[in-house]
């Protein structure tokens, strides 16, 4: 047996030899992202303690008869790393680096979370029962490219491609939670977020998407369906996605 | 080590190792993701790698609990959002492969890793057990129970193939 399994264990290891997904460079690259992150989210961890300790000094002390309290402090550090991706919700876009791509998230009666959430794995495919992606009855359907992100407060949902609706992304919202994009998009997404990275995901009314300039009429309820300028600029697609 | 010498290492290294994570996580998606991932790391604490004498060892060894810890918190999730079981993975077509690689998912992550750590690492059961941080007495009881299993997995699934032959 013990021949066997290790002639065996070969084999199977052999079959599963792949290359890497990525150069030797982009790996020291997100490595060198991740170790700035930390010294950032570091920095700003001191700043806030020093901050608290005057503040806790001016407190025990009493303000002066001429004192008056600071303006409101927005010069605080943010003690978040930037993130990878942003997903506005309203415009029905998630902008990543320079593209802006189409999604269509969660309907009225079962929305999207908003917050602030960590990519916590990624899977080529995954089957999903129907009613768990907002389908009636007990269909099964398959997600590709799916990138899974919960926030601190154990809140989660995920990116994926809609391969059943790809009219959606842009136009409607069709989910029951989850983000979805065209196939396409979605596999470009996954390629480029990994584990531990950041995506944000806001509500997006009223907030100009970065990379776009947004039209005078873009109040956030009709998304981004006449909007020409939402587009999957690298691989010239227009984010709709097909429907592999 | 430069980073050209970084480089060079993670493409040689690369393969071999998505290799070995296939036969502990059985998809080949989770190993290439936690092996890149050990890489990613590796670079930021290179010192440390290199100090220890065996840099593949070291990225295998972070990889494999990175699976470990996703196995974890997939679980959670998936309670969470699913109320599901995971989805069963698709292998690739060889009937023998596939066997191999299903009854490895049945075994307990701890037995699982002490077979492909001894049988396919070529590790000694002391050097599994430094590794895994188990007694020896613990990798050997692993062993023996991890290949019992493994051999009774393999003999329902050649049974079962008699009877369709039969059939």
């Amino acid at each position: 047996m013990s021949d066997d399994l290790t002639t065996g264990l070969r084999e199977l290891a052999e079959s599963g030899q792949m290359p890497p997904r990525v150069p030797g460079a982009e790996v020291r690259r997100r490595a060198g992202v991740r170790r700035r992150r930390r010294a950032a989210v570091a920095a700003a961890g001191v700043s806030a303690v020093a901050a608290l300790g005057v503040a806790l000094l001016l407190n025990l002390t009493g303000p002066g008869p001429h004192e008056r309290p600071s303006p409101a402090s927005t010069g605080t550090p943010s003690t978040h790393a930037a993130p990878s991706a942003t997903v506005y919700l309203a415009r029905r876009v998630l902008v990543i680096g320079d593209r802006v791509l189409r999604v269509s998230a969660g309907t009225f009666d079962t929305r999207t979370p908003t917050g602030r959430m960590t990519v916590t794995a990624r899977r080529e495919i995954m089957t999903q029962p129907g009613k768990a992606v907002g389908f009636k009855g007990s269909y099964s359907v398959k997600v590709p490219w799916v990138v899974e992100l919960s926030a601190d407060d154990g809140t989660s949902t995920f990116l994926g491609g809609l391969t059943y609706d790809s009219k959606a992304p842009g136009n409607y919202d069709t989910t029951n939670g989850w983000i979805g994009l065209g196939v396409e998009d979605a596999k470009w997404v996954y390629e480029r977020l990994s584990v531990g990275d950041v995506v944000v995901v806001e509500d997006g009314r009223g907030t100009p998407v970065p990379g776009r300039t947004p039209p005078p009429d873009d109040g956030g309820s009709g998304g981004a369906a006449g909007n020409p300028s939402v587009v999957s600029s690298r691989h010239g697609s227009t984010g709709t996605g097909g429907s592999g | 080590m430069t980073e050209e010498e970084f480089d060079a290492f993670y493409a040689a290294a690369f393969p071999r190792l998505t290799g070995q994570l296939y036969a502990f996580t059985g998809d080949h998606g989770e190993a290439q993701d936690v092996v890149q991932e050990a890489f990613v790391r590796a670079w930021d604490r290179r010192r440390e790698f290199l100090a220890e004498g065996a840099p593949e060892a070291w990225i295998r060894t972070v990889a494999m609990r990175l699976a470990v810890s996703r196995w974890r918190r997939t679980r959670r999730w998936l309670e969470l959002v699913r109320r599901t079981p995971p989805p069963e993975h698709t292998p690739g077509p060889d009937p023998e492969r596939t066997a191999l690689v299903a009854a490895l998912r049945k075994l307990p992550e701890a037995q699982r890793m002490a077979l492909v750590l001894h049988h396919l690492c070529d590790l000694s059961v002391e050097q599994v057990a430094s590794e895994t941080g188990a007694p020896v007495g613990t990798v050997k009881a692993r062993l023996s129970r991890g290949r019992a299993a493994l051999a009774r997995e393999m003999a329902t699934v050649d049974g079962e193939r008699e009877d369709d032959r039969v059939r």
